[in-house]
């Protein structure tokens, strides 16, 4: 444990600054419109890209710029910072958790593809692991493959899978094995989501937008070529996945939290609280909260700086990661609630409350999505403490 | 960059310290029917590891090492529940020696001289001699206490006639007595050294030690008890509780340890993060004192348990140095701490 700050970090820094002032997006990303959305977000990645931004600790040979984790996470703080579009819905997952796997797991040729698409902006992805009776329970999952020449044929159903009607490709967890193989005969395959036999169906959520969807597969045929490590091996790839996930792919969103944060803090000291004349910050109780949101963002920022030291030395990312996600999805959901807490009245209005009422919704997802918190206590209680089954 | 993963060497004074204070301070000392405990080879013991000089320079008498190695050793000292005269004595030779009292400082670091926690006993004090807590002292121990102004030592002077009250937290002495607080035998200003920031992270250390103690023995116990034909931990009523004990005890530590380098470095958002690390720690310690006694049972409400010293020692260390409330106020005051 020690503090260095090489002169190469702290330019690297200065630099992430200066490009993004002068190259960040000046019109906002659109509300409503999906597609819109989409749009925007692909060219705001080409823009990263081109400004040779993207995959900053990716290797060179994929399009990326062969940096450190130290680098990358500097980017995260900076990109949050300066209030950069929060991409979560579209590039985010190819760039945080399906590139990296791939990166730990694919073939050369699976690398060479796909992996300077997620760069670009060119191609994004979706996650297909859930099931209508396999959610927190992944390994009970029945969607079903069956080998075929050099062809997976899969026939099943996912469901909650996010963004599955704008991703171009998909995660894929079936089951290659018997149907009671658990763990053991499931297979982690990339599916094209324009294959013939793909259905998607959106479905509205709590926030009256269409974040998730069912999808359907009749008789979806997939290359062999596109199965990522073994048939009946996908389990040991969904835990990269899962270790990306639930770690390195939460820096980016804590930073933004704790930004957040700090907006909110901002906003307590320059706004009447309830009472109408004094600034909300003048109530002990609201003081008190931010307070302590602010010492537990610090902890965590603490917490993902020991992940990156470990990264650093090479290390993969394990199943520390629960304690990181477990511990910012929970603040985020704190924050978000707070700040509407803080609005006060006010608040009740969705277009008053802004874009403190679209996070204040996704932190109900976020404590969910990539393993419930609950699942999450699981795998501390088990993994890391060693508690029995 | 912060680097938050020990070095090799700061891994191996973590070992030491610890086997040495598992050896020489078990838990069991504090037990009802326990042997008497050997103060005085305790100290020596604790001198001659070196834990009281460690982050003083070694013109001082100390190792030259930094806040970071004294809040690793604080830590496991929290684990064991070690006096907090060891953590006031530490704080005691940074006095001595920025009063350029090298002789007082190099007494404290070889331990010939010790210093016990103390503290402002009420807001009020009659003109200059004002009630002031000791915790732990022994006779010929110097007070060492702190405000937002700075740090000072004190001469025990006024506690020939001091006063002992049982203390909340029973594994050490409480005596209250007055004494002059404008005539401290050497006193540190904030402005000329931060040693009030660095208290706070010690202190934090300490807490995140006994937030850390806390859940290692629960989750030993929780391993072990059996009830329903299965070790109690695997039901997922305690399972969670253990893994949030868990969460507590080591955003705690990374906090401390963070803090501990910024406070070193002189960072802009030193005050908030030292402030941060303390209100972090001590909530850590408090909810995992009381999850440890509760995840116990029955047999955690006796004394011959050893669990409930955590939860008795948080509200000491709670008190020292700032209250949750008071850091909560401080830390909302503070500009953001970010990159």
């Amino acid at each position: 444990m020690e503090y260095r700050e090489p002169i190469e970090e702290w330019r690297f820094r200065e630099e992430v600054r200066e490009w993004l002032y002068a190259h960040k997006p000046r019109q906002p990303r659109p509300e409503h419109d999906f597609q819109a959305q989409m749009a925007f977000d692909r060219a705001w990645q080409r823009a990263q890209f081109d400004g040779g931004w993207a995959g900053i600790a990716w290797p060179n040979a994929y399009g990326g710029r062969g940096l450190s984790p130290v680098q990358q996470l500097i980017w995260c703080e900076e990109y949050a910072s300066a209030h950069c579009p929060r991409v979560h819905d579209s590039v985010w997952l190819g760039l945080n958790h399906a590139g990296p796997t791939l990166m730990a797991r694919g073939t050369d040729t699976q690398k060479s593809f796909h992996l300077p698409r997620i760069l670009r902006g060119e191609s994004t992805w979706c996650q297909g692991f859930s099931e209508p009776n396999a959610g927190s329970d992944l390994a009970s999952l029945r969607t079903r493959a069956v080998v075929d020449g050099d062809h997976l044929i899969v026939n099943g159903q996912k469901t909650w899978t996010t963004f599955a009607h704008l991703a171009d490709y998909q995660e894929l967890l079936v089951r290659t094995g018997t149907t009671d193989s658990r763990h053991r005969g499931l297979t982690w395959v990339i599916c094209d989501m324009r294959a013939p036999g793909v259905e998607i169906r959106p479905i509205e959520a709590l926030d009256g937008r269409y974040h998730n969807c069912e999808v359907f597969y009749q008789d979806v045929r997939i290359p062999l070529t596109n199965v990522v490590g073994e048939i009946n091996g996908g389990w040991s790839v969904t835990l990269t996945t899962f270790g990306f996930e639930r770690g390195p792919a939460g820096f980016g969103s804590f930073c933004e939290e704790a930004v957040a944060l700090e907006d909110l803090v901002d906003y307590a000291r320059s706004h009447p609280g309830a009472s109408g004349d004094r600034p909300a910050m003048a109530s002990e109780a609201i003081a008190f909260s931010l307070a302590t949101a602010r010492a537990q963002a610090q902890s965590i920022r603490a917490l993902m700086y020991r992940m990156v030291s470990s990264a650093e030395r090479g290390a993969e990312p394990g199943t520390e990661g629960s304690f990181m996600h477990l511990a910012h999805t929970e603040l985020e959901q704190s924050i978000m609630r707070l700040a509407v807490d803080i609005y006060g009245p006010r608040g009740l209005s969705r277009s008053e409350l802004g874009d403190w009422a679209f996070g204040y919704f996704k932190s109900f997802a976020d404590t969910i999505a990539g393993g419930t918190s609950e699942i999450q206590r699981n795998i501390i209680g088990e993994r890391l403490l060693g508690l029995p089954r | 960059m912060w680097d938050l993963v020990l070095s090799d060497e700061q891994a191996m004074i973590e070992n030491s310290v610890r086997d040495y204070l598992d050896r020489e301070l078990p838990l069991e000392r504090l037990r009802p029917k326990a042997a008497p405990h050997d103060l005085a080879r305790a100290r020596a013991g604790m001198a001659e590891l070196g834990l009281l000089g460690i982050g003083l320079s070694e013109a001082a008498g100390g190792s030259g090492l930094g806040l970071v190695e004294e809040a690793l050793i604080q830590r496991q000292c929290g684990r064991n529940l070690v006096s907090p005269s060891l953590l006031a004595t530490v704080l005691a030779a940074h006095v001595a020696f920025l009063a350029r009292d090298a002789t007082l400082a190099r007494a404290f670091v070889s331990g010939r001289e010790w210093a016990c926690l103390a503290m402002a006993a009420a807001n009020s004090g009659d003109g200059d001699q004002c009630p002031v807590y000791a915790f732990d002292r022994n006779p010929g121990d110097w007070l060492l206490l702190w405000n937002e102004d700075g740090m000072g030592l004190f001469d025990g002077e006024g506690f020939a006639r001091s006063q002992s009250h049982a203390c909340l937290d029973d594994s050490v002495t409480l005596q209250q007595a007055r004494i002059a607080l404008d005539r401290p035998r050497h006193w540190i200003e904030s402005n000329q050294a931060p040693l009030a920031l660095r208290a706070q992270v010690l202190i934090a250390a300490r807490m995140s030690g006994l937030a850390q103690q806390s859940c290692e023995l629960t989750v030993e116990y929780a391993k072990t008890r059996r009830q329903f034909g299965k070790p109690i931990g695997s039901f997922q009523a305690v399972k969670h509780r253990c893994a949030d004990m868990a969460l507590r005890a080591n955003l705690a530590w990374q906090q401390t340890a963070h803090a501990s380098l910024k406070v070193q470095a002189g960072a802009h958002d030193a005050v908030l993060q030292a402030a941060s690390a303390k209100l972090i720690a001590a909530q850590a310690a408090h909810e995992n004192g009381r999850a440890a006694i509760q995840l116990h049972g029955a047999i955690g409400f006796q004394s011959e348990c050893d669990v409930h010293w955590f939860m008795k020692r948080a509200h000491l260390y709670d008190q020292v140095g700032g209250s949750m409330q008071t850091l909560a106020r401080k830390i909302a005051g503070e500009p953001s701490p970010l990159w």
